[in-house]
């Protein structure tokens, strides 16, 4: 079985990702741990937890082989850093799944990432974590940001 | 001509001391982001507060790695959809100014950061605001609120920086 971590960030929920990997987990032999945040409906084949603490969601990136998940910035930088391949879905604000449409626009600037996938529906998902899980090997994002980035930063504090 | 030859050996290239580390008086950071991914980002930051006292700030949800020095408070979220949340979070942070004092403020948003910059350019302090890189298209709303109280107004996108007039000088991940 191939191991998914879903995650859909602290803030809102997201049971229409949750319930898209439910539908397709049997089909593709996934055993899918989900952190569903405040979701509202139970999941047959999948096991769900609401949160997790920092140290259990690191537990569960070295645990798991895929990552599905929200387009969500913090997500997609911590999946990267453990070397995971991630199949990001974005939130909608027309289906009340978030404030603002930003997630569309991080799914097109980062599709072009080396471990980074996209999906939008069933169709899509299934075809990107089939992806995911056959790439071979995701280099390990470093834990900081470009030398060139901290040495500005660093000039403005020093300066 | 001697007093030109005299002029002339006047010139002596003095070492310039003052820029550097050793002399680097240690300052007083206060790094301010939301749990989630203003918190990563600025964690991705860290290399560039090495050699300062860094007091951190984040909402319920981040968490420090186990190696890190600096201190860290833990604050209520808000976001601007909540006035009374928005005025609580207000309250703690200028607390936290008062407190710590810090010479610099940076931070990756939002509401925190957005009053933590506030306050500590009130207070004399030198401020960074370094957009998330989420804001792909345009400055974030905190961003644009906390514009005239940000020493250095910056995004992580050269696109929008031009469109808005902040400044880009990188991002946390190279795209």
């Amino acid at each position: 079985m191939h191991k998914v971590l879903v995650t859909v960030g602290t803030q809102l929920p997201f049971d229409r990702l949750i319930a898209l990997v439910d539908d397709i987990a049997s089909e593709l032999d996934l055993d899918v741990f989900a952190q569903t945040g405040p979701a509202s409906r139970e999941f047959s084949n999948i096991h769900c937890e609401s949160f997790l603490s920092p140290s259990e969601l690191n537990d569960r990136l070295s645990w798991c082989d895929v990552v599905v998940a929200h387009a969500g910035m913090g997500t997609i930088l911590s999946a990267l850093v453990a070397g995971k391949p991630i199949v990001i879905v974005p939130r909608l604000l027309s289906l009340g799944e978030h404030r603002n449409d930003h997630q569309i626009a991080t799914v097109s600037r980062f599709s072009g990432v080396s471990g980074v996938f996209t999906a939008t529906d069933a169709p899509t998902l299934y075809k990107s974590i089939s992806l995911a899980l056959s790439t071979k090997e995701v280099n390990r994002l470093s834990s900081y940001a470009p030398e060139s980035t901290i040495s500005s930063i660093r000039s403005l504090i020093d300066g | 001509m001697l007093a030109s030859r005299g002029y002339a050996t006047g010139f002596v290239i003095v070492p310039n001391i003052i820029n550097s580390v050793s002399m680097q008086r240690r300052k007083s950071i206060l790094a301010v982001a939301s749990g989630g991914g203003h918190w990563v980002q600025l964690l991705r930051l860290r290399p560039a507060f090495r050699h300062h006292s860094v007091t951190y700030v984040t909402t319920s949800h981040g968490a420090l790695p186990r190696d890190e020095e600096g201190s860290i408070f833990v604050v209520p979220d808000a976001n601007f959809s909540s006035k009374v949340r928005l005025i609580y979070l207000g309250l703690r942070i200028a607390a936290l100014v008062l407190w710590v004092r810090p010479d610099v403020v940076v931070s990756t948003g939002a509401a925190p950061g957005f009053f933590a910059i506030l306050f500590g350019r009130l207070l004399g302090a030198k401020t960074i605001w370094f957009d998330s890189i989420a804001n792909a298209d345009e400055m974030s709303l905190a961003g644009k609120h906390v514009r005239r109280f940000s020493t250095h107004w910056l995004s992580q996108w050269e696109s929008v920086a031009q469109k808005s007039g902040a400044k880009y000088v990188g991002a946390v991940i190279e795209l």
